[in-house]
């Protein structure tokens, strides 16, 4: 059914404030990051933010995969939901694995900053 | 009204009632995207609005109450994905939690969204299997066309 099409879309990420800065808005923290004063540490913070933009945009294909391969099943008239829920499964490890990456990566970012580094960016 | 009338106008009304289907599900998905529950309740009511119109007497009870299911488990899903982005960002901002606490809320957060998203889907079963074949071929054509019109919408915004 249509109105379903919606359960494959509602899980992007998304916030109450856009200009917030998050790990889940990777374009606002680069540009936090990019104030950081140590040349190196600026480096690798900003290449991890280009990390999670990957992580980001990788989310959001699977999303799209998942509402296409819904869509592709659902209009058929013999499908079902147990064939529907084995079809998404692979999606479904996509999201969680990239879920996963993202506290990977910012654990990789708290190995970089000092706690004032930290406080500075995120405060 | 003679019989090739009476059939175009059936037509066109199942026509005009597809169309509407689609759009529901259009204003669902932008609901859900933007996280307004209005505009979700909205779309779930012109929804029930639908179903009214497009089934029988005899079925409008049990599809109006599958659609309040749906209305009530897709309302669920929605709160409970904003609360895990929300306590998610928060966590992952604070410099003492752990990455421990981290994969933990993440994958009770993937359990449950699963759960959530396959209960949707058996309730779209009983959806489906309490309609006719006739009226669910009626939506296919738009449903592609709506399904391809958000995937597409999604690419090019991320």
């Amino acid at each position: 059914m249509p109105v379903l099409v919606t359960i494959a879309t509602i899980n992007f990420f998304f916030h109450s404030d856009p200009e917030a800065v998050s790990f889940l808005n990777p374009e606002v923290l680069r540009a936090r990051c990019m104030e950081i004063e140590d040349i190196d540490k600026r480096e690798r913070a900003v290449k991890l933010t280009e990390e999670l933009q990957q992580l980001a945009r990788q989310y959001e294909k699977a999303v799209v995969a998942t509402v296409e391969a819904y869509i592709a099943e659902s209009v058929k008239w013999e499908s079902s939901a147990n064939g529907l829920i084995e079809l998404l499964k692979p999606w479904d490890s996509t999201r969680a694995r990239t879920l996963q990456e993202i506290v990977g990566v910012r654990q990789s970012m708290r190995e970089i900053l000092t706690v004032e580094q930290w406080n500075r960016v995120f405060g | 009204m003679n019989t090739t009338k009476q059939h175009n106008y059936s037509m066109l009304l199942s026509r005009r009632r597809a169309l509407k289907l689609a759009v529901a599900s259009v204003l669902l998905a932008a609901g859900c995207a933007t996280m307004s529950r209005s505009d979700l309740d909205t779309a779930v009511s012109n929804l029930n609005g639908l179903l009214d119109e497009i089934a029988d007497n005899e079925r409008q009870e049990l599809l109006i109450s599958i659609a309040q299911r749906i209305k009530l488990r897709a309302q669920e899903l929605v709160a409970e994905h904003q609360a895990f982005v929300d306590s998610f960002d928060r966590m992952l901002k604070i410099y003492d939690t752990t990455e421990v606490q981290l994969r933990q809320t993440t994958e009770i957060y993937n359990k449950r969204r699963q759960w959530l998203r396959n209960d949707l889907l058996g309730l779209q079963d009983e959806l489906h299997t309490s309609m006719t074949p006739d009226e669910w071929a009626k939506v296919v054509e738009v449903l592609n066309q709506t399904g391809k019109a958000i995937a597409s919408y999604t690419l090019s915004e991320a």
